[in-house]
Formats: C-alpha cells, sequence, structure tokens
C-alpha cells in the first residue's frame, strides 16, 4: 500500500466519522459559546445578531474540520475504507492484520490480500464530502479573517459604526449635576456626594456616550450605597421615644432633679441607645439621668436638644441624598434618550421610569441629538447644605467650560485616594461590568440609521 | 505445497467432485455446493424438502462420488438405537464357550444417511448425539471410535407432521449446516424429467478418498482469518440474541434463544470454504454473511409470537446480517448495500 492511497482512506475515514457522530455535536457547542461572547464583547455596534449567527456558522464548521483533522483513524478503518472504496472482500484487512503473524498461511494470506489492492487507486471522493471539506476550510480563513477584523471594526469612523459623541450640551449637564452634588455637601455624611462629584468627575479627554453612562452609574451607586447607610443608621424610632420621655423628666423637674424612678427610666433609655449605636444621644442622656440638681439638668437638656436636632439632620440627609440618586438616574434616562434619533417625548415610557425628579419631559421633540438641560440645571439637589466655603471646586476634562454655567475651574482633585483615575479597582468591577452591558444594550437600542 | 497451490488444489477438487454430483442433481447447485461445503468443513448436514426434490439422490451420489463407506438408515417410528449403533450379539460355536462379538450398525460408514430423521423417535435420534459430536459410539460401557471421515447427511420432510417427532434443539445443534431444498427451476426441471425418464443415467464416478478428503479439511482450517472477522463472526451471532445490546428490536420480540457458540464455528469454518472456492486465503466479511443463513438458521429458537406472526429464522438472520452489513460497511452477499 502506498503512502497516498493510505493518506486518501484516511481522509475518507475521519470525513465518515465526522459527518455521522457526535463530533460535530462538540464543535457546535464551543462554536455557538464562541460566537455568543465574541459578538458580545467585540461586535455589538456593527452586526448585533448577524455578528452571532455568522460567527456561530462559522465556528460550527470550522471546528468540525478541525475535529475531523485531529481524530486519528484506526488502521482497521483505514483498511475498512480502501476495502470499500475498492469494491475489495477485505482483503486491505487481511494485509494489516496477517502480515505480521508468523504463520505460512497467513503470511501467504497478506502476501495476496497486498497483491489485491496493490497498484490501484481509490476512486475519487464523494463530491458531497469533498465539498464539505471545501467549505470547512472556507470558513476557516472567513472566521479567522473576522477574528482579526474585530478590533479594527471598533476603529472605523464614528459616524459608521459608533453612536455619536456627546453633544456640549451633554458634557454641561453633567457637569451641573457635579457641581450640584458637590455643593449639596453634607457635615455630617459628605462621602457619597463627593464620590458622586468625583465620578461624574472622572472623564477621558474626549468622552464617549458610554464614559458618561459608566460615570453616572458610579454616581448612582455611591449614592445608594451612602442612602443605604444612612437609613440602617439606629435609634430613629428610639428618637420618638427620647422626646417623650424628655418631656415628661421636664414636667417632672424639680429644684433637687430628677426622681428617682425618672432617672431610672433615663439611664435604661440611655443604654438602649448606646446599645443601638446612637452613642451622641446615649452620652448626654446618662448625664441627664445622673444629675442631682436642677441647673445640672438643664444643661444635659441643652446637651440633649443639640444631639437630636443632629439626629434629625441626618434623616434629612438621607432623604436628600436619594433624591440626589433619583436625579442622577433621570439625567442617565435623559441622555440614553437624547441619543435616540427621531425619538420624542411620546415614547418616553420606559427611560422616564425614574422621571418624577427633574429629568422628567426633557427629551428633545425635534429629535436632534442634544439634551435639554433646562430642567436639570434649575432643579437643585435638596441636601443639608451647612458647608459654604472652602468647597471642591472641579471641571470636566477637556471641557473648556465655553457657554456653560459659570463654575470654578480648577484642576481634578482626588479625595482620599478613591475613584483615582482609570484604573478599577476591585470595588468598582459591578460598576464596570455593568457599563459594559449599558454599552451593549445602547447599541442595540440605537441601531444604525 | 505452498499455500496458494494448497488452496488452488482445494479448489479444483471440490469443483471436480461438485460437478461429478450434477451428472445426477439437476437443479441444486447451491444445495450441493453447500452440502460439499459442510463436508469439507467437517459437519453434518440437515436437508428439509417436500418429498421428490432429490435430497436422498444428492446423498447417494456424492457418497458414489466419494470413495467411501456409505450407509442409508430409513428412520421409522420403530427403528431403536441398537438397530442404529449395532449391539452385542451372543456366539456360540462348537467347541467353543459362547462369547459376546459386537455386531456394528449402520453408524460405522463414512457416510452416513438418515432419511427422514423426525420419524425416529427421540429416543432413536439421541442415539446419534455421541456420534456425530464425537465422532465415537458408546456401548455396552465400550467406546467405539468411528472410522474418519464422518458425516451425517439427514433428511426431513417439513410438510408431514403425523408420526414424526421434532428434532430436539441439541441435535439440531449439531448439524453443521440446515439446507431447505428448494423447487428446482423450469428448465433444470425439464431436465430432471428427460434424465429420469429415458435410460438410467451413468453412476457417478469416484473422484477421491476419504484421506483426500481428509487433507481438504487440514485446508480450510488453515485459511488465514483477520482478527477483525473473527470479531465479526461473533458479532454476527450475538446480533441474534435478544440480550445483547444494539441487537435489533425483532430478535428481542421474536427470538428465544439466539444461536450457539457452535453457530459461530459453523459460519466460520463454512466462510473458509467459501473464501478458498473465491480464490482468497483470507476469510473476508461477505463469506461470514453467506454462511450465517444455513448455519444458524436452526440454532435459533422462536418465541410463541414468532409463530402468530409468521416470522421465521429466515428473515431474522437476514436482518441481522443485514444490521452488520451496514455497520462494517460491507456489501449483503447477493450484491446488494446493506
Amino acid at each position: 500500500m502506498n503512502a497516498r492511497m493510505r493518506l486518501r482512506a484516511e481522509m475518507r475515514c475521519r470525513m465518515r466519522v465526522a459527518f455521522r457522530s457526535v463530533w460535530t455535536v462538540l464543535p457546535m457547542s464551543l462554536g455557538v459559546c464562541f460566537a455568543a461572547i465574541a459578538g458580545f464583547w467585540f461586535w455589538p455596534e456593527a452586526a448585533r445578531w448577524v455578528g452571532p449567527v455568522f460567527l456561530a456558522v462559522a465556528a460550527v464548521v470550522a471546528g468540525t474540520g478541525l475535529c475531523v483533522f485531529l481524530r486519528k483513524p484506526l488502521v482497521a478503518d483505514v483498511a475498512a475504507e480502501i476495502d470499500r472504496s475498492l469494491g475489495l472482500p477485505d482483503c486491505a484487512l487481511a494485509a494489516f492484520e496477517l502480515k505480521t503473524r508468523g504463520g505460512m498461511w497467513e503470511q501467504a494470506a497478506g502476501r495476496a490480500a497486498s497483491a489485491a489492492f496493490a497498484g490501484k487507486n481509490l476512486p475519487p471522493e464523494p463530491a458531497l464530502r469533498r465539498g464539505a471539506l471545501v467549505a470547512s476550510a472556507a470558513w476557516t480563513v472567513i472566521l479567522l479573517a473576522g477574528i482579526a477584523g474585530l478590533p479594527g471594526m471598533r476603529s472605523l469612523p464614528p459616524d459608521e459604526t459608533q453612536p455619536p459623541p456627546p453633544t456640549a450640551a451633554d458634557l454641561a449637564a453633567v457637569e451641573i449635576l457635579a457641581q450640584q452634588l458637590q455643593n449639596a455637601r453634607d457635615p455630617r455624611n459628605p462621602d457619597p456626594y463627593r464620590a458622586a462629584a468625583l465620578a461624574l468627575a472622572q472623564l477621558p479627554e474626549k468622552p464617549a456616550q458610554e464614559d458618561i453612562f459608566i460615570a453616572i452609574s458610579r454616581a448612582e451607586q455611591a449614592l445608594q450605597a451612602g442612602s443605604a447607610a444612612l437609613a440602617a443608621s439606629p435609634g430613629e424610632g428610639l428618637i420618638t421615644e427620647l422626646e417623650e420621655a424628655l418631656e415628661d423628666a421636664r414636667d417632672e423637674l424639680s429644684v433637687s432633679g430628677l426622681a428617682p424612678e425618672t432617672a431610672q427610666q433615663l439611664a435604661d433609655l440611655a443604654r438602649q441607645l448606646d446599645q443601638s449605636g446612637f452613642k451622641a444621644l446615649a452620652m448626654p442622656l446618662g448625664e441627664l439621668a445622673a444629675s442631682r440638681s436642677a441647673a445640672r439638668a438643664e444643661e444635659a437638656f441643652q446637651a440633649l436638644q443639640s444631639a437630636i436636632e443632629a439626629s434629625m439632620a441626618a434623616s434629612a440627609a438621607r432623604s436628600g441624598m436619594e433624591q440626589a440618586r433619583l436625579k442622577v438616574t433621570a439625567t442617565r434616562d435623559a441622555l440614553g434618550k437624547s441619543q435616540s434619533p427621531g425619538s420624542d417625548s411620546s415614547d418616553d415610557g420606559e427611560s422616564g421610569r425614574a422621571g418624577s425628579g427633574a429629568g422628567r419631559g426633557s427629551q428633545t421633540a425635534s429629535g436632534a441629538k442634544t439634551l435639554n438641560t433646562e430642567n436639570l440645571v434649575t432643579a437643585d439637589i435638596q441636601g443639608t447644605r451647612t458647608e459654604t466655603g472652602g468647597a471642591l471646586n472641579f471641571s470636566l476634562r477637556g471641557s473648556p467650560g465655553e457657554g456653560r454655567p459659570s463654575a470654578p475651574v480648577r484642576p481634578l482633585e482626588l479625595v482620599d485616594g478613591r475613584l483615582s483615575g482609570t484604573v478599577i479597582t476591585a470595588e468598582e468591577l459591578p460598576l464596570a461590568y455593568r457599563g459594559i452591558v449599558l454599552r451593549y444594550f445602547q447599541a442595540l437600542r440605537n441601531p444604525e440609521p | 505445497m505452498n499455500p496458494e497451490e494448497q488452496a488452488e488444489d482445494f479448489r479444483k477438487k471440490f469443483h471436480a467432485l461438485a460437478d461429478e454430483v450434477r451428472t445426477t442433481i439437476t437443479g441444486q447447485d447451491v444445495i450441493v455446493e453447500d452440502v460439499l461445503t459442510a463436508i469439507f468443513a467437517g459437519g453434518h448436514v440437515l436437508l428439509e424438502g417436500v418429498p421428490g426434490l432429490g435430497k436422498t439422490v444428492l446423498v447417494r451420489s456424492l457418497a458414489a462420488a466419494l470413495d467411501l463407506r456409505f450407509q442409508r438408515i430409513q428412520f421409522t417410528p420403530d427403528l431403536m438405537p441398537a438397530d442404529l449403533l449395532g449391539t452385542n450379539i451372543l456366539v456360540e460355536e462348537a467347541g467353543k464357550h459362547p462369547r459376546f462379538e459386537f455386531s456394528p450398525g449402520p453408524v460405522f460408514c463414512n457416510l452416513l444417511l438418515g432419511d427422514e430423521i423426525n420419524r425416529a423417535t427421540p429416543k432413536t435420534q439421541s442415539a446419534l448425539l455421541e456420534a456425530m459430536q464425537e465422532s465415537a459410539v458408546t456401548i455396552a460401557g465400550k467406546t467405539r471410535r468411528l472410522e474418519a471421515p464422518f458425516f451425517v447427511l439427514a433428511t426431513q420432510n417439513p410438510l408431514e407432521m403425523e408420526g414424526t417427532y421434532v428434532l430436539p434443539e441439541a441435535q439440531l445443534d449439531r448439524f453443521f449446516f440446515k439446507l431447505r431444498v428448494p423447487y428446482p427451476r423450469r428448465e433444470a426441471f425439464e431436465e430432471i424429467l428427460k434424465r429420469t425418464t429415458g435410460e438410467a443415467p451413468a453412476a457417478p464416478r469416484k473422484v477421491f478418498d476419504g484421506h483426500e478428503i481428509s487433507s481438504m479439511q487440514q485446508i480450510v482450517r488453515s485459511v488465514a482469518v483477520p482478527q477483525t472477522i473473527l470479531s465479526r463472526a461473533a458479532e454476527l451471532v450475538m446480533a441474534t440474541h435478544p440480550e445483547t445490546p444494539g441487537a435489533d428490536a425483532q430478535m428481542g420480540r421474536y427470538v428465544r434463544y439466539g444461536a450457539s457458540p457452535r453457530g459461530g464455528q459453523a459460519i466460520l469454518l463454512a466462510a473458509k470454504v467459501r473464501a478458498l472456492l473465491n480464490g482468497r486465503l483470507h476469510v473476508a466479511s461477505e463469506d461470514l454473511l453467506a454462511s450465517a443463513t444455513p448455519a444458524l438458521r436452526h440454532r435459533i429458537l422462536l418465541t410463541f409470537e414468532a409463530h402468530t406472526d409468521s416470522i421465521d429464522t429466515d428473515s431474522l438472520i437476514l436482518t441481522a446480517c443485514r444490521a452488520c452489513a451496514e455497520r462494517w460497511g460491507t456489501r449483503m452477499p447477493d450484491g446488494t448495500p446493506a
């Protein structure tokens, strides 16, 4: 048997096995998975669903071809294929299996069997299998070319494949929003506002639409976290109880101070507040309970009153923070809506989900790719603004500030090393993923004209 | 002689014998070839067919063409084992003490024709078990070897069931082939009429003797079998077993017991003969498939459902053969794709 004949027989075996066995299932599954991932990460703007389907088909065919190539047929399979192709009665099989045996008859049979197919060539491949082989090779090339071209797709002119960049008005809206968040700092819990403001300020030189979405999502997340932290603060119900107890105590206050029963009740309440983490109230209340004179009690009353007012301010801060978050959400929805060509206020159903705040009805009726930011600018964030001077001022990178509300322009400063630039920390990973998802679905939502 | 020459010699002698038998038997070429195949494979043959198809004549012609001791037994319900095997008889001679002397029965021959074997009782039928399997008989505690080669060629009529006894499975399993003798075709029929109504045909001449048959049997056993073919033979037999994984659904429904290992032996030996006749020194898959039906048809026990659905063993064997041929990628013996 010559090597060429054997190679051809091997190829036939591979084709036969590949096209009727589970070997086709494996590349098919891998192909679908690969195509889904590839389409999701690399090609959402250009091809959307066509891209993944195209890649899936290519991957299936190429994977099948690969498995065909990798599958090593047994000698018996090759021999059987030769016999089948030449119409010989197991001569190749006998030649393969008997030539190594030692018996006289076996060797003679091996020789005779070899002579039966020696010098013969396998007939041409069936057209179907040959076509499948060629198709597999062609699809492999196309797949490789497609993968090689995917990165290039992203760098095509923006007008062709990417959504339009944000307008100056959009950037101004984001900057104003950031400024409002900056000014809405609360001495009791300033970090969420500051983090949100910085998140909005962390924009690249020429921000793309998805950069703005990511920044807004970060700001949202920061405000949501701050609001949740305040809501988890204990003692809100206790404050009411405390106020009632204080009122009773003031009524019973005599020259010698509080009655022992009343003092005991106040001490118990102080212990409860302390255990609930409301130490700022627990301490003056404890002093009140321990006071043995009217003068000392009066001082304790004053200190308690201040502490209660501070607690109430914290509650107000939380509601203000929540309101700020809603406003940020509304801004994000308004920005997304403004990027939809031809959209008007009539299809505002979904994007106006959080539009109860300033962002509601802020769409451009003309369908231009700009954002009507008037409402956003005029509706300030309601926070407890107790500090006026020395605010952290900033400007958006790459935005010269022309035609915008006057805002102090200073380079970006980092606060406590948090949200420091474009490096994504472990804590920010969920936000980053969310940004990618947003980017993908934004691309689906805004088809190319 | 080298193997090629031995194979060529075998082929020539086989065809010479077949031609000689055909001088008296017309229109049964396949049956003649199958009978000779069984003989050179060292097996016994059960010929089944309606009366008048030449079963007995075939065996007689064969016996005439071979220089062998031939015996014919007409099996009847009153036939006793001693009538078959022989017995010790008391011999009295003048001046001597009476003594027992063994009088051998007709089984002591080379070629035994058991005509209408199913007419004998199971007791008498069973007397042949040892002879067929061991080529020996045991009488009065003494085992006597039969002269080699020893063949039993039995006939039975499938129509007349009255006064007959169905052969037990153990007996059937000892037959190498079960051949169904068909009606001859029209041309052959005319030739039969012409030959049998004119002058008596000349008896077949003797082609070769028992020693030659034994050497030819040795040649058959020398034929090489690739390991893959050996596995396929086992696979073919297992395909008739209802409990085999992947067996055809019909096997599970219609087969109570599949073919025995003797079936596999018969297939392989017959395949070796066919390989030699086809000019090969090795067994091929098509040889296995061609030998399957006569080798297995009497070794498969059907279910009651098969009888009610008029399913016979031949159709089940054909199903198994087609399934195997498809797996092996070979054609059926008649040339049709699997």
